[in-house]
């Protein structure tokens, strides 16, 4: 009993340290929130050089996922570590205070709750799982790898990530209130689980923050995972431990609601900024650029030399992208010449290209006369309508049968 | 104003300029194989981190600095601005159309068409300097407003006792 509460006492004071270190030095980009992260990272990024050396090729660099951040997450441990064991030995057994406690639980449900928010609402606005590009609905299933696969999937269906910001933004709003925040909990470390085992199974580069995000929530949602289990499993009345009382007398309880009331509008700011001021509430629908698309080459002159192209897609990010006769893609760096009218075009080797841009308005296609990988080219590109492709039909049956009625209109 | 054919290609420049910041979240990864179709030449220049919310960036403001130079300012939390050449131009009226809400600075009603000429280097005494004030009006109003939702809310409901 002395021994578990010792090891009590030496993890939240473990968690005093490392939550708020680690959320300070973490690169994560904020709209209104500082991002100290960021400010920091490229010294921290030296520091874990210097500390571990440049085995890795990322040591310095802490950006998700990276050897750096790794590092970075393995020092903030053994610092926290450190000095939570000189600070229980200096207290002599001395339990840590109840507010306290209820300090870092706090920090931590709030922080959870704000991350939750921000993947949340990018989830029911559709800006995190966005409609696949162009060249990703021309590439064959299996030479997708499994995170871009993911991505697209869940980007093809609006209703489901809907769901998944929705599943998101429940557990997030249930944790800032103290009456329903144990509740709030044990749904975010359900849905946190779910989390770090999509980004492990589908390999996705945002495992440690994930993994971070998971032990909170469990740090969170302990107690009410333990009264669940006495509950529904061993049949007994929970016992939950009361909240401690934060104030004394009415200007106490005024500056704690003030205090209250300024961190949670200042989360909601934070996660709901970025899609008020872009006035993106459905990124589906968000305008893509005038050329964005799927296109059929059609060569305008003999090309023997060139490698063939059977498409181009324009991507939403300034890449124009040749997909050729045995399907092999090849992305250029796209950037437009105002004085030439044309494509500026840069290989991922560094070569660059010049394609003069002609529109011709009936029938609507381009032309694109100039060199590409070093070898003359003039071509037409003829769009493909991309709302005809079955991935992106809006399609919902209630009924196996109206698949026979659709069927039975086509043999017709 | 009609539009004609070469204003199309200019436009097609300025939508990429224009919307080529929009909102698109994604790990470096993904983003790096959304255009690329695999992991080959992967580097960290690549837009994303985390697969959260990316900044803002949306254009706000088009100055008129000459007769074909013009400086764009987006704004969002974080302020950028690029300067474009715009040979011919685009009258106030087609851009007020194309960028609903873009507010356009130095600009004469009466626009007439220029020769053709090549890049000028903007004279860094032309660019006026960056208002933020709408912004952070905007951010005041909306905290100032949800705020209130959340107190009033936490006051009645009486959610700590």
């Amino acid at each position: 009993m002395k021994y578990q509460l010792v090891g009590r006492n030496f993890l939240y004071r473990f968690l005093i340290i490392f939550v708020p270190l680690f959320v300070i030095l973490v690169p994560f980009e904020f709209q209104v929130l500082p991002s100290t992260g960021k400010l920091l990272s490229s010294t921290m990024g030296n520091g874990m050089a210097w500390l571990w050396g440049n085995e890795f090729p990322y040591m310095g660099q802490l950006e998700s996922d990276t050897s750096g951040l790794y590092f970075l997450f393995l020092t903030v441990v053994i610092l926290s570590c450190s000095t939570a064991l000189v600070w229980t030995l200096l207290s002599r057994n001395k339990p840590i205070s109840e507010r306290l406690q209820y300090g870092i639980t706090t920090f931590c449900a709030y922080y959870v709750a704000l991350q939750f928010l921000n993947y949340g609402f990018d989830k029911l606005f559709k800006t995190q799982f966005y409609l696949p590009e162009p060249n990703t609905l021309f590439t064959p299933m299996g030479m997708l790898s499994k995170d871009i696969l993911y991505w697209s999937v869940m980007g093809s269906s609006y209703s489901y990530t809907f769901f998944g910001g929705i599943m998101e933004v429940i557990p997030a709003v249930l944790l800032l209130f103290k009456r329903t925040r144990r509740l709030g909990a044990v749904l975010a470390f359900f849905v946190a689980c779910n989390i770090l085992m999509i980004n492990v199974g589908f390999d996705i580069s945002v495992k440690l923050y994930a993994t971070f995000l998971f032990l909170m929530s469990l740090f969170v949602a302990f107690p009410g995972l333990k009264a669940c289990v006495a509950l529904l499993v061993l049949n007994k009345k929970p016992q939950l431990q009361q909240f401690p009382s934060l104030w004394n007398n009415k200007k106490q309880l005024i500056f704690y609601r003030s205090i209250k009331t300024f961190v949670v509008g200042i989360i909601l700011v934070e996660v709901l900024f970025g899609h008020i001021i872009n006035n993106n509430f459905n990124d589906d629908q968000a305008t893509r650029p005038f050329l964005h698309g799927a296109y059929e080459v059609e060569y305008l002159a003999k090309t023997d030399r060139v490698e063939k192209i059977k498409r181009l897609f324009i991507h939403r990010k300034g890449y124009l992208i040749t997909q050729g006769l045995d399907g092999t893609m090849t992305d250029f760096r796209l950037c437009f010449d105002w004085n030439e009218q044309a494509f500026q075009l840069e290989s991922p080797t560094g070569h660059k290209d010049i394609l003069h841009l002609q529109i011709q308005e009936n029938p609507w296609c381009f032309m694109l006369k100039g060199s590409l990988k070093g070898e003359r080219v003039y071509m037409k590109a003829w769009p493909i309508d991309l709302t005809d492709l079955p991935l992106l039909q809006d399609d919902f049956h209630f009924f196996v049968d109206e698949y026979l009625v659709s069927q039975t209109k086509v043999t017709r | 104003m009609d539009i004609n054919m070469k204003h199309v290609v200019i436009l097609t420049g300025l939508f990429f300029l224009l919307l080529g910041t929009n909102a698109f979240a994604q790990t470096k990864m993904i983003g790096h194989k959304s255009h690329s179709g695999n992991k080959a030449n992967f580097t960290l220049m690549e837009e994303g981190n985390f697969g959260e919310p990316p900044m803002p960036i949306v254009p706000r403001v088009i100055t008129k600095i000459s007769d074909t130079l013009f400086v764009v300012t987006y704004s969002g939390y974080r302020i950028k601005r690029d300067t474009i050449v715009m040979n011919p131009p685009l009258s106030p009226k087609t851009l007020k159309r194309l960028i609903p809400g873009v507010i356009l600075k130095g600009f004469d009603q009466d626009f007439k068409k220029t020769p053709k000429h090549g890049n000028v280097v903007v004279p860094s005494d032309k660019l006026e300097p960056l208002n933020r004030e709408d912004d952070l009006v905007s951010i005041v109003l909306l905290l100032g407003a949800i705020s209130a939702i959340v107190g009033l809310y936490t006051w009645y409901n009486h959610d700590n006792r």
